[in-house]
């Protein structure tokens, strides 16, 4: 079941005025191609239409939900070796 | 010449911005799937299940493919014979919704 909204910002808000930017910044979204998570609620969904033309939306489970920490290790580039021994618990 | 700006015969220094009348193939194209981004939008939020007063006034919205193509590449205007421009010359309007116009224009 789908409970969640995955919001990515597509166009910015730029001088699109005060009510438009507020909205951009009561749901977290600070640059372009941000992605956000919110639970479905009536109040979050008020404030996607409000700004229905910058957004992507898209419902995902509560399993696909990615906390901003999470989001960045995604990005992050595999190591491309593992390490096998190290002496840091010896130490 | 210099710049983004030409200078106008008549003035002999003064700046020219043209802007066509209508819009090309390409900017209509682009203009019918930004609206078609903003009807996938609507229909997410519509799917998730939650009433809210935004949702029923953005159901009554025309679908892109509900709209005709006068009011999709034109917008209503008061001062120009036929009652209509180019909704290009609408400030922000590749990040504004702009679909109805008065009934009858």
């Amino acid at each position: 079941p789908k409970t969640h909204y995955k919001i990515t910002l597509r166009r910015s808000g730029i001088s699109l005025g005060d009510k438009v930017k507020g909205t951009l910044e009561s749901l977290g979204i600070h640059r372009r191609n941000q992605i956000v998570f919110f639970p479905h609620d009536p109040i979050v969904a008020g404030k996607i239409l409000k700004v229905k033309e910058l957004v992507d939306v898209e419902n995902v489970a509560a399993h696909e939900v990615l906390t901003k920490e999470q989001q960045t290790l995604l990005r992050r580039p595999k190591r491309g070796y593992t390490v096998v021994r190290s002496r840091r618990e010896v130490i | 010449m210099f710049g983004a700006f030409r200078p106008t015969s008549v003035n002999l220094g003064g700046l020219l911005w043209k802007i066509p009348w209508r819009l090309s193939a390409t900017r209509k194209a682009n203009a019918r799937s930004r609206l078609k981004k903003v009807d996938a939008v609507i229909e997410a939020i519509r799917t998730s299940g939650v009433q809210c007063h935004a949702l029923d006034e953005a159901l009554a919205l025309p679908k892109e493919h509900e709209m005709h193509p006068r009011d999709k590449y034109t917008v209503f205007t008061p001062h120009a014979r036929g009652y209509r421009k180019g909704i290009h010359k609408v400030p922000k309007w590749t990040r504004t919704t702009n679909r109805t116009n008065p009934r009858g224009f």
